[in-house]
């Protein structure tokens, strides 16, 4: 049985919206060290920032619901290019959720620019409730 | 039928603003988690008393600093 893996599944999610709507926009679980933003081409972080279980016990080994926090983060060259897709993706992921996992709140984005790459960053931690299926 | 129940919230909002209820032990236990010498605990109030942890925000966006080292101590950030 495979271990879930909620950010895959969030990023498959949002990649099959986009793959048609924002082709030239990317998801991707991890960002290389030399990434440079490119006007145009904002790249979408998803990453599992980890959590807790929420019913554990031996009962329930690879069964029990974790609640954790997925990190959505968009690097791009510009603010407002960043704030977009970063609402693209809420919205696209809402209206084309993965089964299993519940979205527990979609709090207001962290705005900042990255002192190393000069990208901009919009970020939100979502706290999810992932149900193994 | 039960009387009427009346709070006393000034007296709620004096204990929400006082008692630490182990706030600063947890913070401490989140910072530990985190290799940033930048990162701080703060004190605050709003209508209650707040201890925060402080992290750069491009190392929270980029990495997730914060939220891991919440997640490592076993505390779920978002939601209580």
């Amino acid at each position: 049985m495979p271990q879930p893996d909620p950010a895959a599944a969030i990023k498959a999610a949002i990649e099959q919206v986009w793959d048609t709507d924002h082709a030239e926009w990317a998801v991707t679980l991890h960002v290389d060290d030399d990434y440079r933003p490119v006007a145009g081409s904002p790249v979408l972080l998803v990453a599992d920032d980890g959590g807790t279980t929420v019913h554990g016990g031996a009962w329930l080994v690879r069964k029990d619901m974790l609640r954790i926090v997925i990190r959505l983060t968009v690097f791009a060259a510009g603010r407002s290019e960043a704030r977009e897709v970063l609402d693209a993706a809420v919205d696209d992921l809402v209206a084309n959720r993965p089964a299993g996992i519940r979205i527990e709140n979609v709090p207001a984005a962290l705005e900042t620019r990255d002192r190393e790459t000069g990208a901009f960053l919009v970020s939100i931690t979502m706290p999810v409730i992932v149900r193994p299926l | 039928m039960a009387g009427k129940v009346r709070l006393n919230k000034k007296v709620i909002g004096r204990i929400l603003k006082t008692v630490d209820g182990g706030k600063r032990a947890v913070a401490q236990k989140i910072l530990a988690n985190i290799d940033d010498p930048d990162a701080r605990i703060e004190v605050y109030t709003t209508d209650r008393e707040v201890v925060g942890i402080m992290v750069p925000a491009d190392s929270q966006a980029r990495d997730g600093v914060a939220t891991r080292a919440a997640s490592a101590a076993g505390i779920s950030p978002g939601k209580p």
